[in-house]
C-alpha cells in the first residue's frame, strides 16, 4: 500500500470512530441526564429516577422528553435512563437508579419477567417505585388499558359499518397483530374484533381466549396478519392477506399501532381498494393524526397519548413521596379520535394534544399536584 | 492486473471438461430449482388463489425489493464479507429521500444523493475491511449502528410521509402493469450477471474471495475489488430503501430491520457460500424467489407468523444441507483456503 493509501485509510478511520463516538453519545448511554429544575417554579424536594423503555423509538422517547418537562416545571430533580429494549440494560439501570437514593422510581421494562428481580432491586433500597405500562410485581401500575382502546376502535367501526350498510356479508375484518408482542398489546386488535362482532350484524361471535397471537382466521369475513409492528412489514402482509379477500367485499382494517396501520393502507391502496375500505389507527402519531384529518377513509384513530404519560408518572411520583396510597391500578388517559372530534383535541400542528383529558376514577388523584396542570403551561 | 480468475494455471483443463462441465447445472442450482418447484406445485395444490396473475404480481414486488439487497450481499459474499449494514442503509437512505424530497429538492437530484450517500458508507465499510483489517462483521455491524442512529436523528423517530408529487415514481405502475422498480430490478439483476461472468472486475471477485492471497500473490487488487463489492451493497441497499419510501409513500427509521438476514439467507439458498469465491446471479434469483414464493404461500394459506417463522428455518436448513451435501467432498473440505490455494475456476460453475 502507498503511503498516500494508508495516510488516506487512517483519514478515513478516524473519521468513521469520531462519527461512530458522536453518533453514540447522542444516542444516550445507559446512564441518562439530569433535568434540571426550572428557575422561578417552587422547588418540590422530591427526587426521581425514571428508566424508559426505549430512547430509540419514536413511541418511547417522548414520555422521557415528558418527564424532564414535567418534573422541571415541578421543580422537581429527575435523573432518566434508557433501558434499550432489553431485560440486560434495565437490571443494570435499576442498579444505577438506585445509587442516587431517589423518593420514587418509575420504571418502564421492556420485559415483565424480570419484575421480581427489579423489585427486589427497589425495595432493599428503600426506594418507592411506580410500574408504567410494563407490571413489575410490588410497584403500583400506571398503565393504559390496551382492552379499552380496542373496544373504542371497534366501537368507531362498528358505527360505521351500521350507518353503511356494512354487514358480515359484505364486509372482512382485517386485522395486522403483532404476533410476537405479547397478549397485552393485542388486546387491542382483540377486542376491536369482538366489539365488531357483537355490534354488527353477521360476524362470528367469539371469547377473547379463542383469539390467540396465532389466530390467523376467526370465520370467512375475519382475517389477522402479523404486522410485525413496522411499516414494510405491515405492506407486505396485508399485500398477502388481500389475495383470500373477494374484491367485491369492503374491507375494515385496524392494527396494534400506527406504522402498521398506515403499510396496511398503503397495500389496500396499492391493490386499489381503498374506496371500499376504511381504517382505524391506533397510537395518535402525527403521520396517523394527518391521514384522520384529510383522508377519507381513515375514520377513527384511537389516541392514547402517550407524549403526556411522563406527566402522569411525575404526578404519581410526586403522590407517592408525599405518602398518597394509590390503587393498584392508575390508568392512563386515551381518547377515541374522529373527524368531527380531532379539532377539539389538536391544534393545526397536531404534535401534541391542547389539554388533557377528564379524570377518571382511578387517575383523580393526581389532578390538583400542579403537575398536570403544568402541561402545555 | 492479470484477467482475473482466468488466467489461474491448471485451472482451465481440457477445453472438452471445461465445456462439459458448463453445460452440466450445478448442484446448488439443480437443488434450490427443485425445491422452487416443488413449493410451487404443493402451493398450487393447496389453494386456488396461488397460480393467479394478480399473485405473482404481488411475489414479483416482495422480490424485487428484498432482491436488490440479496443480489448486492451476494456481491460481497463472494468477494469473502458479510454486509450487516443493510439494515442500517436501507433505513436511512428511505428517510433520507423523504425528507429531501420533501424539502422540495428535484427527485432525479434526490435519487443521485442518496445512491451516492449509499456508495459513499459502502466504499467506507470497504476501506475499513481492507485496510484497517477489521472483520468484516464487525465493521459492518458498526455502520449499520450508525446508519440506524442517524435514521432516527434525521426523522427524530417519527415516520415521515413523502409528500412530494412524483417522488414515488418507482411504484408506479408501468404499461406492462408492473411497477418501475420490478423492471429495474430486472435490469440490474442482468446487468450484475453480465458484469460477473464478462468483466474483469467481476471475475476478480471469484478469485479474491476464492483465495484471497493468492490473488493478490497473482497480482489483483484484491483491496479494491472487495471495496467496490461493498459499495455495489451499500447503493443497492440504498436503492432499496428509496424504493421502499416510493411504495409506502414514507419514509421511517425502522423499515428494512430484517433485511440482512433474509437477504444472507436468500443468497445461501441460491448456493452463495459464506466462506467466499462462490455464488452468482441466477442462483441468487432462485434463492429470492424461493423465500417470496414460501412467505406469499404460507400467508394465502394463513399459516400463523410463528409456524412460518419455523417453517422459514427449516426450508433454509434442508436446501442448505442438501446444496452441501450434493458438492465434491473437496469443496466441502476447502475452508479455510490454503496458503498455496490458487483460484479455481471451477468455485464460480458450482453455483452458476
Amino acid at each position: 500500500m502507498s503511503g498516500f493509501g494508508r495516510r488516506w485509510g487512517l483519514a478515513t478511520a478516524s473519521v468513521v470512530v469520531l462519527v461512530t463516538a458522536s453518533a453514540c453519545g447522542s444516542a444516550g448511554g445507559g446512564a441518562g441526564g439530569t433535568a434540571a429544575p426550572a428557575s422561578g417554579t417552587a422547588k418540590k424536594d422530591i427526587k426521581i429516577a425514571y428508566a424508559n423503555y426505549a430512547d430509540n423509538s419514536p413511541l418511547f422517547a417522548p414520555i422521557t422528553t415528558a418527564v424532564k418537562t414535567s418534573a422541571a416545571a415541578a421543580g422537581m430533580n429527575a435523573k432518566v435512563y434508557d433501558n434499550k429494549g432489553t431485560a440486560e440494560t434495565t437490571l443494570q439501570n435499576a442498579q444505577l437508579m438506585v445509587q442516587d437514593k431517589p423518593d420514587v422510581v418509575i420504571e418502564y421494562s421492556p420485559d415483565s419477567a424480570i419484575g421480581k428481580s427489579l423489585f427486589t432491586v427497589f425495595d432493599r433500597a428503600g426506594s418507592k417505585c411506580i410500574a408504567l405500562n410494563v407490571p413489575v410485581e410490588g410497584c403500583p401500575w400506571l398503565n393504559v388499558i390496551n382492552k379499552n382502546l380496542g373496544t373504542a376502535a371497534g366501537q368507531m367501526a362498528s358505527d360505521y359499518a351500521n350507518k353503511n350498510g356494512w354487514t358480515g356479508a359484505n364486509t372482512t375484518v382485517l386485522l395486522a397483530n403483532s404476533a410476537r408482542g405479547g397478549v397485552e398489546v393485542n388486546d387491542t386488535v382483540r377486542y376491536t374484533y369482538l366489539t365488531v362482532a357483537d355490534k354488527v350484524p353477521g360476524f362470528t361471535k367469539i371469547t377473547p381466549e379463542q383469539f390467540t397471537e396465532s389466530t390467523t382466521r376467526i370465520a370467512a369475513n375475519a382475517i389477522v396478519v402479523d404486522g410485525g409492528n413496522t411499516l414494510d412489514s405491515s405492506f407486505a402482509a396485508v399485500q398477502a392477506a388481500l389475495q383470500n379477500i373477494p374484491n367485491d367485499q369492503n374491507i375494515i382494517y385496524s392494527s396494534v399501532n400506527d406504522d402498521t396501520a398506515s403499510g396496511g393502507w398503503r397495500a389496500i391502496a396499492e391493490a386499489g381498494r381503498e374506496k371500499t375500505s376504511v381504517v382505524i389507527g391506533e397510537g395518535g402519531s402525527e403521520t396517523a393524526l394527518k391521514q384522520l384529518r384529510d383522508n377519507p377513509q381513515w375514520i377513527g384513530e384511537v389516541d392514547a397519548l402517550v407524549s403526556v404519560w411522563g406527566y402522569y408518572a411525575v404526578a404519581m411520583a410526586d403522590a407517592l413521596a408525599a405518602g398518597v396510597k394509590p390503587p393498584a391500578l392508575t390508568e392512563l388517559p386515551f381518547v377515541a379520535l374522529t373527524k368531527d372530534t380531532i379539532n377539539d383535541y389538536y391544534t393545526d400542528d397536531l404534535t401534541s394534544p391542547k389539554a388533557l383529558p377528564k379524570p377518571v376514577d382511578s387517575n383523580k388523584y393526581l389532578f390538583g399536584r400542579g403537575i398536570l396542570e403544568s402541561y402545555r403551561k | 492486473m492479470s484477467d482475473g480468475a482466468g488466467s489461474a494455471p491448471g485451472a482451465l483443463g481440457t477445453l472438452g471438461r471445461v465445456l462439459t462441465e458448463r453445460a452440466r447445472p450445478s448442484p446448488v442450482i439443480v437443488g434450490a430449482g427443485s425445491l422452487c418447484v416443488l413449493l410451487v406445485v404443493a402451493f398450487a395444490v393447496s389453494t386456488d388463489r396461488f397460480l393467479t396473475a394478480d399473485n405473482a404480481g404481488v411475489v414479483a414486488t416482495q422480490v424485487a425489493v428484498l432482491g436488490l439487497v440479496t443480489l448486492g450481499q451476494m456481491i460481497v459474499l463472494l468477494a469473502g464479507g458479510f454486509d450487516i449494514s443493510i439494515s442500517g442503509v436501507v433505513p436511512l437512505s428511505a428517510v433520507l429521500y423523504v425528507t429531501l424530497s420533501n424539502a422540495g429538492m428535484p427527485t432525479v437530484v434526490v435519487l443521485v444523493v442518496v445512491l451516492l450517500a449509499g456508495a459513499l458508507i459502502g466504499t467506507v465499510n470497504g476501506l475499513i475491511v481492507t485496510k484497517l483489517k477489521v472483520n468484516p462483521l464487525i465493521a459492518t455491524l458498526g455502520t449499520m449502528s450508525v446508519c440506524q442512529g442517524f435514521a432516527f436523528v434525521v426523522t427524530d423517530g417519527r415516520t415521515v410521509p413523502l409528500e412530494s408529487a412524483g417522488a414515488g415514481f418507482l411504484a408506479d405502475r408501468t404499461p406492462f402493469g408492473v411497477p418501475v422498480f420490478v423492471l429495474v430490478f430486472i435490469g440490474i439483476a442482468a446487468a450484475l450477471f453480465v458484469y460477473l461472468k464478462w468483466t474483469i472486475p467481476g471475475r476478480a471477485l471469484y478469485a479474491v474471495g476464492g483465495g484471497p492471497e493468492a490473488a493478490r500473490l497473482a497480482g489483483m487488487r484484491a483491496d479494491l475489488t472487495k471495496t467496490s463489492a461493498f459499495a455495489i451493497s451499500a447503493t443497492l441497499a440504498a436503492l432499496a430503501g428509496i424504493v421502499l419510501s416510493s411504495q409506502l409513500l414514507a419514509g421511517a427509521p425502522s423499515v428494512g430491520a430484517d433485511m440482512t438476514l433474509t437477504s444472507i439467507t436468500a443468497a445461501v439458498l441460491g448456493g452463495a457460500s459464506l466462506h467466499g469465491g462462490i455464488g452468482g446471479v441466477p442462483g441468487t434469483l432462485l434463492g429470492i424467489v424461493i423465500i417470496g414464493t414460501l412467505r406469499d404461500g404460507l400467508a394465502l394459506l394463513e399459516v400463523s407468523a410463528f409456524y412460518q417463522l419455523v417453517a422459514t428455518g427449516f426450508v433454509l436448513l434442508i436446501a442448505v444441507s442438501m446444496a452441501q451435501l450434493k458438492l465434491p467432498a473437496r469443496r466441502r473440505r476447502s475452508r479455510p483456503a490454503p496458503e498455496n490455494h490458487v483460484p479455481d475456476k471451477t468455485y464460480e460453475r458450482t453455483a452458476r
